[in-house]
């Protein structure tokens, strides 16, 4: 007989929240691009390590070699498949540990206010003015190649970008009323803080290190391009492209420009997905006020 | 006050070709969003008329569309909303009307004035740019236009006027704003002014400031206004007819004093019996059972049966007609129930 | 049983030059009701921040069940909220909103009230019922609430605690009038039932008057005038109080005489 409010607003809310295309898409890549990586062994029709000087610089299409291979004849396909571990390991890797720091920071500047807010923002801007590639870069240069140091290095250098989100988020979501009702209740600064701010800051958060994992992702094969990120026969993207590079040059681009694609791809569904993600939050939070 | 009202009833008779003498004519306006199955009901058939140098009230609660209607007034809908009906400021059709004409009839005819004077005045301008705009857009030299805003922040008592016009929203207090806003809004000598619950974000004593303000200016500009407002006692107490929404329907039109003394609709006397009072003895208050309801979620037949202590099963049957009872038109079956 | 339960001595609060409340000194009697009305600017709601312990005040005291609210340590402060709870404005914004009410309801009472998780989720359900929610409403979200109801979850919450004092800061003001009515009529009956006492900030001298016993009116941060909320209303001995009530629309309002009461009380 009678429609209720919450009735005619989920009704308007289920059109909206379905999923756009694009997303879907995105989403159905990155899954596909995990399971390989995961899958590789069982997957990939060669070993990613396995040289084959006969074989070499093979054009995609090839019978057995489907994406051709590169100029020591190892699999294209194949390498990609296993370099999918470390690549999107590695920007997991820098996101988490950029989270956690992101968090710490963020909500101790907004929680604390006055002269601490003040350091620890002005103590952000210097980190975030400084370019991450070559804070990576210098961390290498002084701990050697590997990823654990440029993951580190990166981490350290995203933090503001987490930090600055969540200072301001936690800013925003503190100012509200229930915050003060929980300290009127009794509750300590700390559950607050844990309990209710963290939790509502989240969602936003999510969505802002869908998209550090996108730049983490690039940064991490820009420096395994400059031959500072993975250490050879370990495979990952950045590294493919920079083997690519003497192949590239004798107009066989095949083994550069494939994984080069792969960066690319993923890194727009990552970012589709982040910006989705973030709009989808944004909407639920105008409706709740 | 009283010889006012009998003025603006003679100068504003009723019905035929005469209506276009009206400052603000709505007929039978619905209003929905969407279409078909998913169509979404805000106003039905609502009819409201404004006569020249009136004040008339729409009182209602949240969701009752009064704000809705009054917008439409300056053909500011939804988007995406359908309209039937006819809405007439002047003699202008709003609803058939062009972008141009709309302009034409906010710049000159029809003014409006909002609940925050904050949000209706932009924060880095002057207040006297602010104030000239509108009447510079009308083709007022810019001389003259200057010395128009003095006069008027002077006619709306803001001291030295001559630094006003040079001072920034934000150095002024709510109450001198909203001050500010209806200068502006009666600097083109509308015809109809729509106010929108003005003074509700204003202290008690404020709003008898700018109450008294509104109506003296408003007597002076022989404008005629639609005072959009929650508060029945407000509306009661300086208008001089009242229509009174719930769900976006006019369930009663009254001459505002006899509103209090005899109401015709459950819901108007509801209203009041559930409103406390600082006059006369202490008596109790009698709240009315469930919430206020938008249209598209009322129930088939009487928006208000079931929140109403009087509702029968005829009352389901279909949505009441309005029919004269005591000095009111009401929307309800048993008028005779609620004032005998 | 005739101490007060709430009493405030002399109170100040000044941030920076501004003195937001100036002297402030009153007492609630258990089951009483004290209504603080006022302005914006009065100081009624930071009197209201004080007793609540959100703001320390800069002299002055309170004194809760018979003890001196003193500093902001943890116990102080647990012991303040087992005693006293404030209700606000916003219904909107006084709850987590990702938390379902039923839940939100609980999570003070884990911190205040002894009792397993069972005998608390019993007690939610009383809590619902008492303050007229249904156990639906009470796994719904805030947001799928009305005003109304949300309002009443924050009044359950607060009782869930079992307060001796609920301060109550414009608590009805955001509401239309038909749930404003709903919501006075209950808080009317808890104090039957319970005994609870209240103190009732608001601008409205209509609501004061139905909900409280005794009233002070405030004026950029002192009392003006204090008594019995009848008496204040049949003849204000201040002019602020005169301006306030002349202030009020009714149908026969007379702006001429606001205007004097304005004159007299040497207003611009």
């Amino acid at each position: 007989m009678t429609l209720t409010i919450p009735a005619l607003r989920a009704r308007s809310a289920r059109r909206r929240r379905r999923r756009p295309l694009i997303v879907s898409l995105a989403v159905a890549f990155l899954v596909l691009i995990a399971v390989t990586g995961l899958l590789a062994p069982v997957l990939a029709p060669h070993s990613p390590d396995a040289t084959s000087l006969l074989n070499s610089l093979l054009p995609p299409g090839t019978e057995g070699y489907w994406l051709g291979t590169d100029s020591t004849g190892r699999d294209v396909l194949s390498r990609i498949m296993y370099g999918a571990r470390l690549s999107l390991l590695a920007p997991l890797g820098v996101v988490l540990l950029s989270g956690v720091l992101g968090i710490t920071i963020g909500l101790l500047a907004a929680r604390a206010g006055g002269w601490a807010d003040a350091v620890i923002s002005r103590g952000m801007d210097i980190v975030f003015a400084f370019p991450s590639l070559l804070l990576a870069m210098l961390v290498v240069a002084v701990f050697g190649p590997g990823l654990t140091a440029p993951i580190c290095a990166l981490a350290v250098s995203y933090t503001p970008f987490v930090g600055r989100v969540v200072r301001s988020v936690a800013l925003q979501e503190g100012a509200r009323p229930y915050m003060e009702s929980y300290r009127v209740m009794g509750f300590g600064e700390l559950w607050v803080t844990l309990r209710h701010l963290l939790p509502n800051v989240m969602p936003v958060l999510i969505a802002q290190s869908a998209l550090a994992f996108g730049y983490a992702l690039v940064d991490l094969a820009s420096l395994s391009y400059l031959g500072l990120g993975v250490r050879p026969p370990d495979a990952d993207w950045g590294s493919m492209i920079s083997q690519a590079r003497s192949a590239i040059l004798q107009g066989e681009p095949w083994s550069g420009l494939l994984p080069g694609l792969v960066v690319l791809l993923t890194v727009v569904s990552v970012n589709v997905l982040g910006e989705h993600l973030g709009g989808s939050i944004g909407r639920k939070q105008s409706e709740g006020v | 006050m009283l010889a006012k009202k009998t003025l603006a009833r003679k100068e504003a008779p009723d019905g035929g070709a005469e209506d276009r003498r009206d400052a603000l004519g709505v007929s039978r306006l619905s209003l929905a969003v969407g279409a078909g199955e998913r169509a979404i009901p805000l106003l039905a058939d609502v009819t409201v008329r404004v006569g020249r140098g009136e004040t008339v009230g729409l009182v209602g609660e949240s969701g009752s569309g009064k704000s809705l209607t009054a917008r439409t007034a300056l053909g500011m809908l939804p988007r995406g909303a359908r309209a039937t009906g006819s809405v007439t400021v002047s003699d202008v059709d709003v609803l058939s009307a062009g972008r141009k004409t709309l302009r034409d009839l906010r710049r000159t005819r029809a003014s409006m004035i909002f609940q925050d004077p904050r949000a209706s005045i932009n924060p880095v301008r002057r207040i006297g740019d602010y104030l000239t705009e509108g009447l510079r857009a009308r083709g007022v030299p810019a001389r003259a236009a200057a010395e128009r805003a003095l006069d008027l922040l002077d006619q709306v008592g803001i001291r030295d006027p001559g630094s006003a016009v040079r001072r920034f929203p934000h150095e002024f207090s709510g109450g001198m704003l909203q001050r500010v806003v209806i200068a502006g809004a009666l600097s083109t000598e509308p015809e109809l002014l729509l106010a929108d619950e003005p003074t509700t974000a204003l202290d008690v004593t404020t709003q008898a400031e700018v109450i008294a303000l509104l109506k003296n200016m408003q007597q002076v500009h022989g404008t005629g206004m639609l005072f959009v407002t929650h508060d029945l006692d407000l509306a009661a107490a300086i208008c001089d007819r009242i229509y009174v929404m719930y769900a976006g329907r006019i369930v009663e039109e009254s001459v505002s004093a006899a509103l209090f003394t005899a109401p015709a609709h459950p819901y108007t006397r509801a209203l009041l019996e559930a409103s406390p009072s600082v006059h006369g003895d202490k008596v109790a208050i009698k709240a009315i059972k469930g919430r206020p309801r938008a249209l598209a979620e009322s129930p088939s037949g009487c928006s208000f049966r079931d929140r109403c202590p009087l509702a029968g099963d005829d009352c389901a049957a279909s949505v009441p007609a309005h029919r004269p009872h005591g000095t009111s038109l009401v929307a309800c079956l048993h008028p005779e129930q609620v004032t005998p | 049983m005739n101490a007060p339960v709430l009493s405030v001595t002399s109170l100040v609060k000044k941030f920076g030059h501004f003195t937001a409340v100036d002297d402030v000194s009153f007492e609630l009697m258990p089951g009483a009701s004290l209504g603080i009305v006022g302005e914006s600017g009065s100081g009624k709601t930071t009197t209201a921040r004080i007793l609540a312990g959100l703001e320390q005040p800069t002299s002055g005291t309170v004194t809760l069940d018979g003890r001196a609210v003193e500093g902001h340590s943890r116990r102080t402060r647990l012991w303040q909220a087992r005693r006293l709870q404030m209700i606000f404005q916003d219904p909107y914004g006084s709850f987590d909103p990702r938390q379902t009410i039923a839940q939100s309801i609980a999570e003070p009472m884990r911190l205040h009230v002894p009792g397993s998780a069972k005998e608390h989720r019993a007690r939610v359900g009383e809590l619902l019922d008492q303050v007229g929610l249904s156990s639906r409403a009470g796994e719904s979200l805030p947001r799928d609430l009305s005003g109304g109801q949300r309002q009443r979850a924050a009044i359950a919450r607060a009782l869930g605690i079992a307060p001796r004092v609920l301060v109550l800061d414009e608590a009805v003001a955001a509401l239309d009038v038909s749930i404003q009515a709903q919501i006075l009529t209950l808080l009317d009956e808890l104090r039957g039932d319970t005994g609870i006492s209240y103190v009732f900030v608001s601008h409205d001298l209509a609501v004061v008057r139905y909900i409280t016993d005794t009233a002070i009116v405030m004026r950029h941060g002192r009392i003006v005038e204090r008594g019995e909320t009848e008496q204040i209303l049949r003849s204000p001995q201040h002019p602020y109080t005169r301006l306030l009530l002349d202030s009020i629309p009714s149908p026969d309002w007379d702006l001429d005489r606001v205007a004097q009461d304005r004159r007299a009380l040497d207003l611009p």
